[in-house]
């Protein structure tokens, strides 16, 4: 199976990320995941895992130009 | 035939002070003209009743330094400043003076009639919210709350558009408790500035919220929620948040709405409409901050669960693994010693066969032209036969 790597990963919101571990969590305790493929389940849910701490550290940031430039 | 000013005023005075003098009196009016010397602890107002727009009664009134103290027991026991077009109850004596006229002396003003009269709106208005915007505004169980406190609210809280003074304590507080909170959450504010207290703020945050209103119209997941926030001061700075309007907005917001309203004595209607009220804006932005926290801390759950269950997994894999082993041990030993019993027992009876092992005990092998011999018909008188024995060969003739 080819392996997912972190900038393959899409973007996804903090649910959706919550859910997915949620899902990985599930699936590996249900005992749904292969031995072989377990090692790839848990680099997944390492990215995610990643890719939430740095959504948290680093906002995408907006201000009141940039939105009045949007011409909202 | 006249009579001098001072002797007259003095007579209309004489007649006021046996009608009056030494009486008090309980009297409503609206103050104006609100001039108060905290220096010289004396304050001038004037009193009037009105009709409609028009004034149909009016007086100047004083506060004398005898009984200034009044004004800040007021301000404590009702929170609410001495304001213009404030309706009071107040006890009142005539005073006349020969040269400055007819004037009441303020010595009490009932704090208890002013705090029912502003209850008495608020509820006035909030029934006003609730019976015009039923699919909004709602009452159970006697407390007020809007569809805003329905809104799902992101699992982060990290886009907040703030609605605050300029420059404010409470922008500070507020923005201040975010930027310091120690998860390292980094927060994208962008701040919707607006008056927040006095004449047109109500009008100024509804446009901040229509604002807000169309950018998520445009772009849903801009901002995960409004706070709107304010320091502290009196009763009637935070008049506005008890504005119908503003508040018919806040219950119809499409974004959860969080206030930071810094008054501790009660809460406005902005608060019941909201989807959560804090204090201060302090507590406002920890709100925001444990919320946030809260989602990392079942992340880091999950985590270190998956981490358990794969051990777990990973442990009872190892366990079959050496139940296996253990097995194919024992199915191996079992093979083993059976291959190995077999073997002796073939082992034994080919030593059993062996020819040598034969001779051993007392038999002779009979060979004719190196052949054996088991039948007598084979041999006829005369032949030449070997016979192995146990230490070696013979010769022998057959003789019958």
């Amino acid at each position: 199976m080819k392996r997912t790597t972190k900038r393959e990963l899409p973007e996804m919101a903090y649910g959706e990320i919550k859910e997915r571990l949620e899902g990985i969590m599930e699936s590996i305790e249900k005992g749904k995941i292969e031995m072989e493929s377990l090692e790839e389940v848990l680099e997944e849910a390492g990215m995610l895992i990643s890719r939430c701490i740095e959504k948290i550290n680093k906002a995408e940031k907006i201000s009141k130009k940039w939105l009045e430039q949007q011409g909202a | 035939m006249f009579i001098r000013l001072s002797e007259f005023i003095n007579r209309i005075k004489d007649t006021l002070d046996a009608e009056y003098y030494g009486e008090t009196f309980k009297v409503v009016a609206e103050i104006t003209d609100v001039k108060i010397y905290y220096q010289k602890t004396y304050a001038f107002l004037k009193l009037i009743e009105k009709r409609g727009n028009d004034i149909v009664a009016e007086i100047s009134a004083s506060i004398w330094n005898n009984n200034f103290g009044i004004i800040s027991k007021f301000q404590k026991e009702t929170g609410q400043s001495l304001e213009q077009n404030l309706e009071l109850l107040l006890e009142v004596e005539v005073q006349f003076h020969v040269r400055y006229g007819l004037r009441l002396s303020v010595i009490g003003i009932d704090a208890a009639y002013t705090l029912g009269k502003l209850e008495q709106q608020k509820t006035d208005t909030l029934q006003r919210l609730l019976q015009n915007n039923r699919g909004y505004v709602f009452l159970e169980e006697g407390v007020y709350f809007s569809a805003n406190a329905g809104l799902k609210v992101a699992e982060v809280l990290q886009n907040i558009a703030l609605i605050c003074a300029p420059g404010s304590d409470g922008r500070r507080d507020f923005v201040h408790e975010l930027e310091a909170n120690p998860w390292h959450i980094d927060y994208n504010i962008v701040e919707f500035h607006t008056q927040v207290q006095g004449p047109g703020a109500a009008s100024q945050i509804i446009k901040q919220l229509e604002l807000i209103e169309s950018y998520r119209q445009k772009s849903e997941n801009l901002f995960h929620c409004i706070c709107i926030v304010r320091g502290g001061g009196s009763n009637t700075d935070f008049a506005v948040f008890d504005d119908y309007e503003l508040n018919l907005q806040i219950a119809s917001a499409k974004l959860p709405v969080f206030t930071g309203i810094g008054h501790d004595r009660n809460i406005s209607i902005a608060d019941m409409m909201a989807a959560g009220f804090l204090k201060t804006p302090t507590k406002c932005a920890a709100f925001i901050n444990e919320h946030n926290a809260l989602y990392l801390s079942y992340i880091a759950e999950l985590q270190g669960k998956i981490a358990v269950t794969v051990n777990e997994r990973m442990a009872a894999e190892r366990n079959e693994i050496n139940r296996y082993k253990e097995r194919l041990g024992l199915a191996l030993n079992y093979y083993i010693t059976k291959q190995k019993t077999d073997l002796n027992y073939l082992n034994d009876k080919i030593k059993m066969m062996n020819p040598g092992n034969v001779l051993q005990r007392g038999f002779a092998l009979v060979r004719k032209n190196n052949k054996i011999i088991t039948k007598k018909m084979a041999l006829v008188k005369g032949d030449i036969i070997d016979i192995e024995l146990k230490d070696g060969m013979i010769n022998a003739t057959v003789n019958e």
